[in-house]
C-alpha cells in the first residue's frame, strides 16, 4: 500500500519518472524535510495566513502580496515553475491544477483505511500521523471545491497575465507544502517535528470553513455537550 | 472608552476559560470575560489554534489509550458490563501513569509533555466511559482508531469555537498591508525579539518565547500600527509576553538614544515603532480580577 501512496505524492511533486518509487533519492527527502522545518520555522506568519485566506474566501488582492512572500518558498518546491506558466494558457493550466488535485483526492481516500491499519499495526503506532492524513484529506477536498467554483471567464489568456492565477497558485502551494509530512511518513516511518501544530492549523481552518452540524452518533458533539453544555445551562 | 479599545486573550487564559470547571479555576476569570461586550473580547487566529492542538494532542493520546487498552484485546465484546467496567475503573485509576507511558514509547518530542494535555486526555477518557461500555467493537474502532475520529474532533472543535463565538471576536485573518515603512519598523521589533532570546539563552534559560509568541507579539503590533485598534490589552497569566514586550521597547530606546545604531539611520523608525508599542498594554489576569472587585 505504502507504495501506491507514495507514487501518488510523488507524481504530485513531479519527480521525474525514472526515480519514482523505489529510486526515489531519501538524501533529498532529508532535504526537502530540512527545509520544510526551516520554513515551517521562518515563515510562520505567510503560511497561516496563506492557508485562512484561501479557506475562508477572502479577496484576492490580499492573496496577491502573500504570494510575493511565498514565491521564494514556492520555487524551491519546483511545484509548477515560471516557465510553465509562461507557456501555458490559464485554461490549461487550471486544468492541471485541478487534475492534480482530483487525482492526489481519489488517491488519499482509496488508500485511507489501510494506511490507518498499517500504521496502527506497526511497531511504532501514531495517532498523530492518521489524524493528520485524515485532515490533509479534508483540506485538500475542501480547497478543490473552492477552486471548482471559482470561474474562469477567459481561458485562452497566457497564465502569468491571469488574475485568477494566484489563487491556483498558492493553492498549490499549500496542498504541496502540507502533503510532505505524510511523504516523510511513508518513506522514512519518521513523524514529521511539528505535526501537531500543523494539525492544529489544518484544523482551525476546516472549523472555521464550516457550520456545525453535528450528527448524533458523533463522539465529538457527545463530549461537547457533556463537558460544556451542561454547565452553561445550569448556570 | 470611545476609542477602539479591545481586551486580547493568550492562549493560557482561553484554557482557564473553557476548561474552568476541569481545572478548579476562579470564576472571575469567566465573569471578567463575560462583562466584556463581544467587540471588546478578542482572540488571535494564532492563540486560537494553539488552543485547538492543545485539544487535538490529547484527544489523540485519549485514542491511543482506549486503542491500546481496550480495542487490541479482541474479547471486548464478550465481556459483561461488570467485567467492562472492570477494564475500564483500572485504566481510570492509572490513567497518568499509562499516559506517561505511552507518550515517551510513541511521541517522544512529537507532543509537549504538560499537565494540561493530561488533565483534558483523562477528562475525554472518563467522559467516554458510558459509550465505551455501550457500542460494538466495530463502531468503537470507527470512531477512535479510523477516520471518524477526525469528524469527532472537528464537531467537539467546533462546540468550544461556538461558546468563544459567543462572547469573543475571532481574528480570523488581518488583512494587514505591508509597506516600507512598516517592514522596517518590524525589522526592529525582530531584533528586540531576538536579543531578548539571546539574553535568555546567554544566563542559560531553556525556556525561550515560542514562535506563537512572538508572531502574536509582531500581530499585535501591526495591528496598532495600521490602526485597527487605537490600544490594545493583552491578557495573560504569565511575564514570558511582558519581559518580551520590556527588551523589545528597550532595544528601542537604545536606537533612539543612539546607543544601539550610531548612524541614527533607524531612529525614525524606532521612534514610530515606540510610539506604536506604548499603545500595547499587557496585564496579568489576576490583576485584572482585583481591580474588578474593588
Amino acid at each position: 500500500m505504502s507504495a501506491d501512496l507514495s507514487l501518488l505524492l510523488e507524481e504530485y511533486y513531479k519527480v521525474p519518472n525514472e526515480m519514482k518509487n523505489r529510486n526515489f533519492p531519501v538524501h533529498l527527502l532529508e532535504k526537502m524535510r530540512n527545509y520544510l522545518v526551516k520554513q515551517y520555522e521562518e515563515n510562520l506568519f505567510e503560511i497561516y495566513e496563506g492557508m485562512l485566506m484561501l479557506i475562508l474566501n477572502e479577496d484576492k488582492d490580499n492573496l496577491k502580496i502573500l504570494l510575493k512572500e511565498v514565491e521564494k518558498i514556492k520555487e524551491d518546491f519546483e511545484l509548477y515553475n515560471s516557465m510553465l506558466e509562461n507557456n501555458t494558457t490559464i485554461g490549461e493550466y487550471v486544468n492541471m491544477v485541478m487534475n492534480g488535485l482530483q487525482k492526489l483526492i481519489d488517491g488519499l481516500k482509496k488508500n485511507e483505511e489501510e494506511f490507518y491499519k498499517e500504521v496502527l499495526n506497526s511497531d511504532n503506532p501514531n495517532f498523530l500521523i492518521t489524524t493528520y492524513y485524515s485532515l490533509y484529506l479534508r483540506f485538500v477536498t475542501t480547497v478543490y471545491l473552492k477552486l471548482h467554483k471559482i470561474n474562469i471567464t477567459n481561458p485562452n489568456i497566457k497564465t502569468k497575465d491571469s488574475r485568477i492565477r494566484d489563487i491556483f497558485n498558492i493553492a498549490n502551494f499549500l496542498v504541496g507544502f502540507f502533503g510532505m509530512p505524510i511523504l516523510i511518513y511513508i518513506k522514512k516511518k519518521e513523524v514529521f517535528p511539528y505535526i501537531s501544530e500543523l494539525s492544529g492549523a489544518l484544523l482551525h481552518a476546516l472549523v472555521a470553513d464550516r457550520t456545525p452540524i453535528p450528527s448524533k452518533d458523533s463522539l465529538g458533539y457527545y463530549l461537547f455537550s457533556k463537558i460544556h453544555v451542561v454547565k452553561n445551562e445550569s448556570k | 472608552m470611545s476609542q477602539n479599545e479591545a481586551f486580547f486573550l493568550d492562549t493560557n487564559i482561553l484554557i482557564k476559560w473553557i476548561y474552568r470547571e476541569i481545572l478548579n479555576e476562579n470564576p472571575a476569570v469567566e465573569y471578567f470575560i463575560n462583562s466584556l461586550s463581544k467587540g471588546q473580547c478578542v482572540i488571535l487566529h494564532i492563540n486560537l489554534r494553539e488552543f485547538e492542538t492543545i485539544i487535538y494532542d490529547a484527544y489523540n493520546i485519549t485514542s491511543h489509550v482506549i486503542y491500546a487498552k481496550i480495542l487490541s484485546k479482541q474479547d471486548w465484546d464478550k465481556l459483561g458490563v461488570e467485567d467492562k467496567l472492570r477494564v475500564l475503573e483500572d485504566i481510570r485509576k492509572n490513567f497518568e501513569q499509562i499516559y506517561d507511558q505511552i507518550l515517551t514509547n510513541y511521541y517522544n518530542g512529537q507532543i509537549l509533555p504538560g499537565g494540561i494535555r493530561q488533565i483534558l486526555a483523562k477528562r475525554f477518557f472518563i467522559e467516554l466511559e458510558g459509550k465505551l461500555i455501550d457500542s460494538n467493537l466495530e463502531a468503537l474502532r470507527n470512531h477512535i482508531a479510523l477516520n471518524q475520529r477526525t469528524d469527532d474532533l472537528i464537531d467537539y472543535i467546533s462546540g468550544i469555537e461556538s461558546i468563544i463565538r459567543k462572547n469573543c471576536t475571532i481574528f480570523n485573518n488581518i488583512n494587514l498591508l505591508f509597506n516600507d515603512d512598516i517592514i522596517k519598523e518590524n525589522q526592529l521589533i525582530y531584533e528586540g525579539i531576538s536579543k531578548y532570546i539571546r539574553n535568555l539563552r546567554s544566563k542559560g534559560y531553556n525556556k525561550t518565547p515560542s514562535r506563537n509568541d512572538q508572531l502574536v507579539f509582531v500581530y499585535l503590533f501591526l495591528l496598532l500600527r495600521g490602526r485597527i485598534y487605537d490600544k490594545i490589552v493583552f491578557i495573560t497569566d504569565d511575564n514570558d509576553f511582558e519581559r518580551m514586550y520590556n527588551t523589545v521597547l528597550n532595544h528601542l530606546k537604545d536606537i533612539i538614544n543612539g546607543n544601539a545604531n550610531p548612524r541614527g539611520d533607524f531612529k525614525e523608525y524606532a521612534i514610530e515603532a515606540n510610539d506604536t508599542l506604548r499603545k500595547l498594554v499587557i496585564k496579568g489576569i489576576n490583576d485584572l480580577i482585583t481591580q474588578q472587585k474593588r
